[in-house]
C-alpha cells in the first residue's frame, strides 16, 4: 500500500455551491465564458487544499453557511436556486453583511476577490484556455521581451498563451 | 583540540541592508556568518505568473507568509489577522525583498532629515500635530550624500541627475539635494504613456523627470539589461537586471573566504552574556535543528516587523521586556507608506501599459516634503505614473460605481481595463505616540512565536495629505486628457512593504533604540539596520536610503575594527 498525504477536497454538495457562486461573480455571457467554465471552482478547491487550515475553515464554514442561508430563505440549497434568486441572495449578503453570520460575510468578501483574480490567472492554473480574463480585456499575455514599438498607444500585440510554454519556466508549470 | 574562534559578525537577514553589510564587512576582512530564512533564488523560479508571484507571494512561502501581522486602529481594540493574498508582504531569500521589488531608487530630500526643525521654522512651533513624535534625524543629507553616490555607483542606478555639485542640469529632479555625481546609468526607456504624462505635467508647470531605478538599463559586462517584460514588481527578474545583493556584492564577498552564507535558517533569539552584551543568536537550521551561532557583533537586518519582533521575543533577566527595550522604545514610532493610487480613463485608447516596469515612469517631486508650501498638513510625497498595469491586480481598482461582481463589472472591464493609466503617491506618514508594534497576545506563527500586532490609524494630518496628493493626481490625469479620474480609498496601511520605525535611530536613549552609529543604546555590540531605524518615513521609496545608511554604519564599524 502506498502511503501519502490525503488531499483535502470539498464534499460534492459544497463544490456545487462553490461552482454556483463563482459563476455569479464572473458569469458566462456573450463576452466569454464564466468562471465555472474556466475551471475556477476546481482551481480554488485545489488552492484551499494546499493552504493553511484557516483558509479551509473559511471556505467550508462559508459554503455551509451559504447553503444554510438559501435553505432558510428559499427552502433549497444555494446551488438549487434559480440564477435570479442566487444573485438576489448574493446581493443581500454583499450589501448588508451585518444580517448574515460573520463566516458567510467574510467568506463572500474573500471569494469575490479570489474569483476576480483567478479569471486573470495564467491559463496553466485553470483549464489551459486563454479566453478568460486576458481575452476579455485585451491583455496579450506575458512575454519575455517587449519592444519600444509595443509600448506605443494602440499597438496590437498577438495574444500569447501560458508563460509555462517558455522552456525556462516549463519545469515549474503548476500541477 | 581548541574550539574555532567565533566569527566577528553574524548578520541576521541578507536583504538590501544585511546582504550589503555582510558583503562590505567580509570584503574588509571581517569574518562573517550570514543567516537567511529563505534560499538563493534564480531565474527559473521567476515565471511571469501573477497568480503565483503577486497573488500568492510564492517567494515568501517559507516564512513571511506564515507570520502576517495582526492589525487594529486603536489600543482598546482586538486585533485581527487579515487574509492577505495579493501581495503586500516582503519575501525571503538571499538578496531579500530587493529581489521582488520594483527597485525604484531615490535619495530622500534634505527636508526629510530635518522635518521637525524645518516645519517649526516655516510654519511655527505648533505646526507639528499633537501626539506626533516627529524628530530630526541625527545626521543630515550632506552627511549621507557620499554614501548615496557610492550606492548608485555600486548598483549602477539608472536615472537623470538634477544637479552635479549643486549646478542644475536643467533635467532630472530639480528638488534633490546637491549631488557629487551623476547616475551611472541612463534612465529606463520612455514610452507613449510616460511621455503623455510628462507632457501633461509640464503643462501644469510641474517638473517631470524619469523615475530613478536600481535596474540595469542596457547589457553591461556580460549582464543583461531590462527587457521590459512587465513583471518587475513582486517577482524576481528573469534576466537579473535588478541590482540585488545576491548578484552584486555577496558573490564577491564569498570569494574572499571571509563570508559563510547559511540559508533556510530561522533566527529565534538574539542571546546575551552575563554582562548584557550580545554573544550570538539561536536559530533553527535547514534541517530543523536548533543551533547557537556565537559572534562578537550581531547585526539585525531583517524587515521592520521582524526586527522589532526578534528584539521583543529575546527576553532575559537583564531585558525582561525584550532586548534593548528597557527604555520601552522598541516598537514605537511606527510608520508606513499608504500607496495612494490614482487612475485615469482614456476611453477607446489602448495604452499598452501592461508591459514594462513600474519604475519606467514619469516622476513628480513638486509635492514631496515641503517642496510646495502647504500649511494644512506636514509632509508630502512624490507621485509617479508608470507602467506595469497587471490585469490580475488592477482589476481590483475599478471606479467606485462599478460593481464588485457580476455581468456589469465584466462589461466594464472589457471596455476599459486596457485604457486605464495609473499613478501613485508615496505620502510621508508622521510618527505618532499611539502608532506602534508589539507582540500579539493571541496569534502565533507556525513556529509558535507571537506575530507582530500593528496599532495604526489614519490621522487628520495624513487624511489631508493623502487627499491633497490624490487631488494633484486628478489634476495630472485631467491635464493628460483623461475622461474620468478616481483614486483608492484614503486609509492607513498597517501592513506595507514600505514600513518604518520600531527601532528608531537617535541620540537620546529615552526616545530611540539605536544611536547614530546604528548600535543599540542598551546593547553595545548589537547593530540594527534597515528602515526600522528611520526617524521619518520620507516621501519616496526607501531602499536607496536603507543602503546608504547601511554603507555608512558598516564603514564606521570597519573603521573601529573588532577586538579579537
Amino acid at each position: 500500500m502506498v502511503s501519502g498525504t490525503v488531499r483535502f477536497a470539498f464534499a460534492p454538495p459544497l463544490l456545487s455551491t462553490l461552482t454556483t457562486a463563482v459563476d455569479l461573480i464572473y458569469p458566462s455571457d456573450t463576452l466569454g465564458p464564466g468562471a465555472a467554465e474556466l475551471g475556477v471552482a476546481e482551481f480554488l478547491e485545489r488552492f484551499v487544499s494546499e493552504a493553511t487550515p484557516r483558509w479551509r475553515e473559511l471556505f467550508v464554514s462559508g459554503l455551509r453557511g451559504l447553503d444554510q442561508l438559501a435553505l432558510e430563505r428559499r427552502g433549497v440549497g444555494f446551488s438549487e436556486l434559480s440564477t435570479e434568486d442566487a444573485a438576489a441572495l448574493l446581493t443581500q449578503i454583499v450589501d448588508d453583511p451585518d444580517h448574515v453570520t460573520p463566516e458567510v460575510g467574510e467568506f463572500i468578501d474573500v471569494l469575490i476577490d479570489q474569483v476576480n483574480e483567478a479569471v486573470f490567472a495564467d491559463p496553466a492554473h485553470l483549464r489551459g484556455v486563454i479566453n478568460g480574463g486576458w481575452q476579455l480585456v485585451g491583455y496579450p499575455g506575458p512575454r519575455l521581451l517587449v519592444t519600444a514599438k509595443e509600448q506605443q498607444f494602440d499597438a496590437v500585440l498577438p495574444v500569447r498563451g501560458s508563460i509555462y510554454l517558455e522552456p525556462l519556466f516549463a519545469p515549474r508549470k503548476p500541477a | 583540540m581548541s574550539e574555532a574562534p567565533p566569527p566577528d559578525v553574524v548578520v541576521v537577514g541578507l536583504g538590501a541592508a544585511g546582504g550589503l553589510a555582510a558583503s562590505q564587512l567580509a570584503q574588509a576582512g571581517f569574518r562573517v556568518v550570514g543567516l537567511e530564512a529563505g534560499d538563493w533564488h534564480s531565474a527559473p523560479e521567476f515565471a511571469l505568473d501573477d497568480l503565483a508571484q503577486l497573488s500568492r507571494n510564492g517567494l515568501g512561502a517559507v516564512k513571511v507568509n506564515r507570520e502576517v501581522p495582526t492589525i487594529r486602529s486603536a489600543p482598546d481594540e482586538t486585533a485581527r489577522q487579515p487574509m492577505i493574498t495579493t501581495a503586500s508582504l516582503m519575501m525571503n531569500g538571499v538578496g531579500g525583498s530587493k529581489t521582488h521589488s520594483t527597485n525604484i531608487s531615490w535619495r530622500m530630500l534634505l527636508w526629510n532629515f530635518r522635518a521637525r526643525t524645518s516645519t517649526e521654522a516655516r510654519y511655527g512651533p505648533d505646526a507639528v500635530p499633537a501626539g506626533s513624535t516627529l524628530v530630526d534625524w541625527p545626521f543630515g543629507y550632506d552627511d549621507l550624500e557620499p554614501y548615496y553616490s557610492r550606492i548608485e555607483e555600486l548598483y549602477g542606478i539608472s536615472g537623470t541627475a538634477g544637479n552635479i555639485d549643486g549646478v542644475p542640469t536643467g533635467r532630472g529632479n530639480p528638488f534633490e539635494g546637491t549631488r557629487s555625481s551623476a547616475y551611472p546609468s541612463p534612465p529606463l526607456r520612455r514610452s507613449a504613456y510616460t511621455e503623455l504624462m510628462a507632457e501633461a505635467a509640464r503643462r501644469l508647470g510641474w517638473a517631470p523627470f524619469e523615475t530613478p531605478a536600481s535596474i540595469r538599463t542596457s547589457d553591461q559586462d556580460g549582464k543583461r539589461g531590462c527587457t521590459y517584460c512587465g513583471h518587475c514588481t513582486w517577482n524576481g527578474c528573469w534576466v537579473d537586471a535588478k541590482a540585488v545583493p545576491s548578484s552584486i556584492g555577496l558573490p564577491e564577498a564569498l570569494e574572499t573566504g571571509n563570508l559563510e552564507v547559511r540559508t533556510r535558517c530561522r533566527v529565534l533569539s538574539i542571546d546575551i552574556d552575563e554582562s548584557g552584551a550580545a554573544n550570538g543568536v539561536t536559530y533553527i537550521d535547514a534541517d530543523g535543528n536548533p543551533r547557537h551561532q556565537p559572534a562578537r557583533i550581531v547585526i539585525l537586518a531583517t524587515f521592520t516587523y521582524e526586527n522589532t519582533r526578534l528584539l521583543l521575543t529575546s527576553t532575559s533577566a537583564a531585558f525582561p521586556r525584550g532586548l534593548a527595550n528597557n527604555s520601552g522604545q522598541v516598537g514605537r514610532h511606527f510608520m508606513t507608506h499608504s500607496f495612494v493610487m490614482g487612475f485615469g480613463l482614456f476611453p477607446g485608447r489602448g495604452l499598452n501599459v501592461w508591459s514594462g516596469s513600474n519604475a519606467q515612469g514619469a516622476a513628480i517631486a513638486d509635492f514631496d516634503g515641503d517642496n510646495a508650501a502647504h500649511d494644512e498638513f506636514v509632509g508630502g510625497g512624490v507621485i509617479m505614473a508608470g507602467h506595469e498595469i497587471r490585469p490580475l491586480l488592477h482589476q481590483r481598482f475599478t471606479p467606485p460605481d462599478v460593481p464588485r461582481w457580476g455581468a456589469e463589472r465584466k462589461r466594464w472591464l472589457s471596455r476599459n481595463l486596457g485604457s486605464i493609466g495609473w499613478a501613485y503617491a508615496l505620502p510621508d506618514e508622521l510618527p505618532y505616540e499611539d502608532h506602534y508594534l508589539d507582540l500579539d497576545p493571541a496569534v502565533k506563527d507556525d513556529m509558535g512565536v507571537p506575530v507582530i500586532r500593528v496599532t495604526q490609524s489614519l490621522k487628520p494630518n495624513e487624511q489631508r495629505m493623502y487627499g491633497y496628493l490624490a487631488d494633484r493626481m486628478r489634476d495630472w490625469f485631467m491635464a493628460a486628457g483623461a475622461a474620468e479620474y478616481w483614486h483608492t480609498r484614503l486609509d492607513a496601511s498597517p501592513i506595507s512593504t514600505h514600513s518604518y520605525g520600531g527601532t528608531r535611530m537617535g541620540e537620546d536613549p529615552a526616545t530611540s533604540v539605536v544611536g547614530p552609529d546604528g548600535m543599540a543604546h542598551e546593547v553595545p555590540n548589537l547593530m540594527v539596520l534597515g528602515a526600522s531605524t528611520f526617524p521619518t518615513s520620507g516621501g519616496v521609496n526607501p531602499t536607496e536610503t536603507v543602503e546608504a545608511v547601511t554603507l555608512m554604519m558598516t564603514e564606521r564599524l570597519i573603521a573601529r575594527g573588532v577586538a579579537r
